[in-house]
């Protein structure tokens, strides 16, 4: 298990990552050719940047001592959500700051253009390296071994931890919200994907395009089943050549959290670590994005021989 | 590599005087396919593994592009619900085309084909800013002439760098727009208002252009490289279309190619489609790593039982593409041979094309 210095580490790195893919090259934009090409940007723009980019240190400062302290603490969930809105705050005023580059280059030179778009550039390239930034910080969070077990849960019984994970297989970002057929089919009030997947104050929990969430579910030894369903909001934005305005796809599914035991299962993969032959099971789904939308699942063993059920939500294409 | 055709350019292989059908380049299926989504996403789905920069630079000269439309108006390219990576956007796969060409020199005399095609979810908007898209990042290394100026796969290799005169002679880059066989007919691709300009071109009969040109690409849709007592496998397969090209059609239930020669035909490109796909069970990037590429070699070089399962380049058609998954899978490894180290397709590819200008190819000796 790793140790309070193992953890230190990893936060270090997430924290030195931060800094030089995202916040020094946001900083470093504000070059004095482009205050010259685009001063009605750079007179604002830098310091509502540099306040989002310190909001952001500030709350994954916050968020550190959860995992540093042994054993680290259970009740993440706010800090995280915290982290998740200073990182979306900066990504909103990032891409407004790219827009209003974009506007500043009317009636320019060529060679303020060739500035400004070189600015305008470099932010883009920051607000991928931000969403990456993001999905690390997730990756590490969900990787942290809390301290203790399950609070209680409903209906006794022994306790089998298994592990699901949903992910965003499309470029767009989404949220997800989640809820449980019945508090019974579940050892702990903590680790069920209802409780797991959600953000602060039980608002859906995003998931950013490309990305997955891998969360712990107890699931009661007793139950025969232990279903839950996931109601995905789909975020399109504006599209710029057709003209199609934003819109919402919503894809819901029920999947099963029990069908990680069932090792003859349609779903169930063979042997400990990675799959050779993953076996996808297309779940039904409803929505108005089930016409463009696809939820398969699978079901896999970890190396820690933990058993996993993954749910992929993708676009439904040919070749 | 980065310059391999430049180097048959400039040496005895001469191969300015040559037309397209009579020279070898390496395709590359899927290209955009190489982003690792995860396990789950890849599985099925991801063809290759590197960047198309780095596969430029590795010597893969013919790009399979499939574009979709992503969030605001982007392009991505897609493999069935994989998303393979961005067209558009400063780190796209335009960008990338556009850094490796502007990172040749002037005197370098290669041809990058980008064959867009299997367009999803299109509408006659997306194409109009696709095409300008294009031609706004490639525009100066294009090909200087329209379509109805230059025979792409019949004129003159320098004619194509130079664009008949039109332009310098320099390294270019040719669009086959919508050069698919086995997708519909695109109305905005078809239509007279479709006004695709320098180093855009149709394939036919698929559409009328000026200057038809014509492309055979159909892959074998095998599980496996060998024949087993039943059924033919994938090498069976493509050297039964290469030689008897005749009795395939041109779409099903179609007319029929007319037959292939020796030297190719006229305004004729063939392609050789060694993929292994689709892989039910198992994964394209596994079967290109462990079964099809390390069996490309004896294609070419072993009489595997029986002579007609190799492939004779005095007495076969001409190869012009020869098209894989993961090209960079195996090393071409000998210790006397110019192509020692580099991917393996690449130096087949290269080696194909290097015999005097005007000679008979001489053989595998040295390879």
């Amino acid at each position: 298990m790793p140790t309070s210095t193992d953890y230190r580490i990893q936060l270090d790195r997430l924290a030195d990552s931060l800094q030089q893919t995202v916040l020094t090259p946001i900083a470093a934009v504000w070059t004095p050719a482009l205050s010259g090409a685009a001063k009605s940007v750079t007179d604002v723009a830098p310091d509502k940047l540099a306040a989002r980019s310190t909001s952001l240190l500030a709350a994954f400062a916050a968020y550190r001592p959860y995992v540093e302290s042994t054993p680290p603490a259970r009740n993440r969930t706010q800090a995280v959500a915290a982290v998740d809105d200073a990182v979306a705050a900066l990504k909103a005023e990032t891409e407004s700051t790219t827009r209003s580059l974009t506007a500043a280059k009317e009636f320019k030179t060529t060679s303020e253009k060739a500035t400004i778009e070189g600015a305008r550039s470099k932010l883009d390239t920051a607000i991928v390296a931000l969403a990456e930034w993001k999905g690390a910080f997730h990756l590490f969070d969900e990787s942290v071994t809390d301290g203790g077990g399950g609070g209680g849960g409903g209906g006794g019984g022994s306790v089998l931890t298994t592990w699901t994970t949903l992910v965003n297989g499309t470029p767009y970002d989404m949220t997800v919200a989640v809820t449980v057929a019945d508090d019974r089919d579940w050892a702990s009030s903590v680790f069920r994907p209802d409780r797991m997947f959600s953000g602060s104050n039980g608002a859906p929990l995003a998931i950013g395009r490309f990305s997955e969430r891998r969360k712990r579910s107890d699931v009661n030894v007793a139950a025969t089943s232990a279903r839950f369903t996931v109601t995905a909001k789909i975020l399109v934005p504006t599209d710029s050549i057709d003209g199609a305005a934003a819109t919402t796809l919503e894809v819901k599914f029920t999947l099963d959290q029990a069908a990680v035991r069932d090792t003859s299962g349609s779903a169930r993969t063979s042997g400990a670590g990675e799959p050779t032959a993953p076996f996808f099971e297309y779940v039904v789904i409803t929505g108005s994005g089930a016409s463009t939308h696809i939820a398969r699942q699978t079901v896999t063993e970890r190396p820690d021989r933990a058993l996993e059920l993954i749910a992929t939500i993708a676009n439904l294409r040919g070749d | 590599m980065p310059n391999w055709m430049t180097n048959l350019y400039n040496g005895v292989a001469a191969i300015g005087a040559r037309p397209l059908r009579t020279i070898t380049i390496l395709g590359s299926h899927d290209a955009g396919c190489y982003v690792d989504r995860g396990f789950y996403a890849n599985f099925m789905a991801r063809t290759q593994t590197q960047t198309i920069a780095n596969q430029l630079l590795g010597g893969v000269r013919y790009f399979d592009i499939r574009p979709c439309r992503g969030p605001g108006g982007t392009f991505w390219t897609y493999h069935g619900p994989y998303w393979g990576d961005q067209i558009d956007g400063p780190a796209g796969i335009l960008n990338q085309v556009l850094g490796f060409m502007n990172g040749l020199g002037g005197a370098t005399r290669e041809l990058v084909i980008l064959n867009i095609s299997h367009f999803y979810g299109f509408t006659p908007a997306d194409h109009v800013a696709l095409t300008g898209l294009i031609t706004a990042t490639l525009g100066a290394h294009l090909i200087p002439a329209t379509q109805a100026a230059i025979d792409l796969f019949e004129a003159p290799y320098t004619n194509l760098l130079t664009g008949g005169g039109a332009g310098a002679l320099q390294s270019r880059v040719a669009i086959l727009y919508d050069g698919a066989m086995d997708t519909p007919v695109d109305a905005w691709v078809a239509g007279p208002g479709a006004g695709l300009g320098n180093g855009f071109f149709r394939i036919a009969p698929k559409y009328a252009p000026a200057n038809p040109i014509e492309l055979f690409d159909q892959y074998a849709g095998k599980r496996w490289v060998g024949d087993s007592w039943i059924y033919t496998g994938m090498r069976t397969d493509q050297l039964l279309k290469l030689r008897n090209r005749a009795n395939y059609t041109y779409t099903p239930g179609g007319a029929a190619w007319p037959a292939n020669a020796v030297g190719g035909v006229p305004s004729t490109l063939h392609l050789f489609s060694w993929t292994l796909t689709p892989q039910p069970l198992s994964d394209p990037l596994t079967v290109a790593q462990n079964e099809s590429n390390p069996a490309l070699l004896a294609v070419f070089t072993a009489a595997a039982g029986w002579a007609a399962a190799t492939y004779d380049p005095l007495a076969d058609p001409m190869i012009n593409i020869l098209y894989v998954d993961d090209y960079a899978a195996v090393t071409h490894v000998h210790g006397g041979c110019p192509m020692n180290g580099w991917a393996e397709p690449v130096a087949i590819a290269s080696f194909l094309n290097d015999y005097p200008a005007g000679g008979p190819w001489p053989g595998w000796g040295g390879f």
